[in-house]
């Protein structure tokens, strides 16, 4: 596998995390601004109605 | 998009443009014995959805004796229990008889109506007259002799009355008096007092074509002029006839019935017939008039009132009402918020509704099942307290159970996805 250099991106960063908390502490810890917004499956993860609304919307 | 969501978008959209050119217009006042389909001498209709009689709330079952004692079929409320626990008094919720009741929605043979026809499509759709103001109405679960004499004096001497002049002015324009009513801070379900100020300045001078003595027409003409809310029920008839047009259209996923009973709260929708998706009716977070009570003395949410949500009026613009506000201590930011929040779960825009505080932004309209599943966003209704006997005793704002929704949105898959 080639060697990847992973660079900084060249200007201030700020991110906009929706859902998982983790993603967000983690760029935190870098230093980096995030907006955390809170988002969650719809139907609370009702597989039943999930599958509905996969078929109708 | 796949075949059934053109189908569903297609269905939507003729949805839309029946409730857009509907025309619903107050043409006539009548006993409901005369015009409400099916109404029987023995019948007692109530706010829906259906529920029997032994699992009725208070109000309800106060209301309904009530009724049965005015219409002289009994002496006594005891002795009216008797008779609906024998079966011989009807009892069927007044949607199922084209007709919509606020609170308890107690409608009998002699009561009053408002007849509201949809010009565009023809049908009718009814309401009783407003009792007026004041916490102890039959409307609210309520009966004694002040009660039974007041309705009395609406049947026998407001009626003709009120007739007279609604025939004389050919009708009244309720959709023209709705638009007029929003941008001026009414959101015409917790709040309609600009609607029955325009209404009472449109039928008074035709008040007097009545055949009836100058003190009859006097205190009639008295009775509209205090009664502030009086032309909320001919907003809720226009409701019904608006929407009634738009049920029974196959794939239509918009809600074309949303009511209370105090113990559920049911929906119907445009592609499932008349089939009701009930859940428990939910409290109502709002202002209580006196301080001796309280959450514990209220009955759940209660009313077929919330057919003016169901046309996006009422909790739908709350921006356009900052004083429905005050009911649950919000605020001007708060209630354009909710009002944005309603979009996210409406097909339309209806631009005969416009909203001055948001630049004049047409209201959202056509609740959609598919939306408020997805979303989680449940509609929210303005309306009042009731008390858990009888008697009105606050006002504030309440959502529609979500269950509901997810029902109708398992039944609709049911019928259509699998087709």
């Amino acid at each position: 596998m080639a060697n990847i250099e992973i660079k900084p991106l060249p200007y201030p960063t700020r991110v906009i995390n929706v859902g998982l908390d983790l993603f967000a502490e983690a760029m935190q810890e870098q230093g980096i601004e995030v907006a955390q917004v809170s988002w969650e499956p719809p139907v609370k993860g009702d597989p039943e109605l999930m599958a509905i609304l996969d078929d109708l919307l | 998009m796949s075949g059934i969501k053109a189908k569903i978008e297609e269905a939507n959209q003729k949805t839309l443009d029946i409730l857009f050119k509907g025309q619903p217009v107050l043409v006539d006042i009548r006993p409901a014995l005369d015009v409400v389909p099916g109404m029987t001498e023995n019948m007692v209709l109530h706010s829906a959805p259906p529920i029997e009689w032994e699992r009725m709330c208070g109000p309800h079952r106060h209301g309904i004796a009530g009724a049965v004692v005015w219409e002289g079929l009994a002496d006594t409320k005891d002795d009216a229990v008797t008779m609906i626990e024998r079966g011989e008094i009807m009892i069927e919720p007044c949607h199922h008889h084209d007709t919509v009741g606020a609170g308890a929605g107690i409608t009998s043979a002699t009561t009053p109506m408002l007849v509201v026809e949809n010009k565009t499509f023809g049908n009718r759709a009814y309401s009783c007259l407003s009792e007026g103001g004041g916490l102890q109405l039959i409307k609210w679960g309520s009966y004694d002799e002040k009660i039974a004499e007041n309705l009395h004096w609406q049947a026998k001497v407001l009626r003709p009355v009120l007739q007279a002049a609604v025939l004389s002015a050919g009708g009244v324009d309720i959709k023209s008096i709705i638009s007029k009513a929003v941008q001026m801070g009414d959101e015409c379900h917790n709040r309609s007092i600009a609607a029955s100020a325009i209404f009472f300045r449109e039928i008074a001078p035709h008040l007097l074509h009545a055949d009836a003595n100058r003190d009859t027409v006097l205190s009639c003409t008295e009775s509209l002029a205090v009664s502030e809310h009086f032309f909320l029920h001919a907003i809720m008839a226009a409701a019904k006839a608006m929407l009634d047009p738009a049920k029974k259209i196959s794939y239509s996923t918009v809600v074309t019935a949303m009511a209370r009973n105090g113990v559920e709260f049911g929906i119907q929708v445009g592609g499932l017939d008349d089939m009701w998706f009930t859940a428990p009716a939910n409290d109502v977070d709002g202002l209580f008039f006196r301080s001796e009570w309280g959450p514990e003395d209220a009955a759940p949410d209660l009313g077929d009132s919330c057919i003016t949500e169901t046309v996006g009026l009422g909790g739908f613009i709350q921006a356009a009402a900052p004083t429905v506000q005050q009911y649950v201590q919000g605020s001007m930011q708060q209630a354009i918020a909710n009002t944005n929040e309603m979009r996210e779960i409406c097909v339309g825009t209806n631009q005969d509704v416009q909203i001055p505080a948001m630049d004049f932004a047409g209201a959202p309209i056509g609740i959609d099942i598919r939306k408020v599943a997805q979303t989680r966003i449940a509609p929210l209704i303005d309306t009042a307290i009731t008390h858990k006997e009888h008697g009105l005793i606050g006002a504030g704002q309440v959502r529609a159970p979500l269950e509901c929704f997810d029902k109708a949105l398992k039944a609709y898959s049911s019928r259509y996805a699998a087709a």
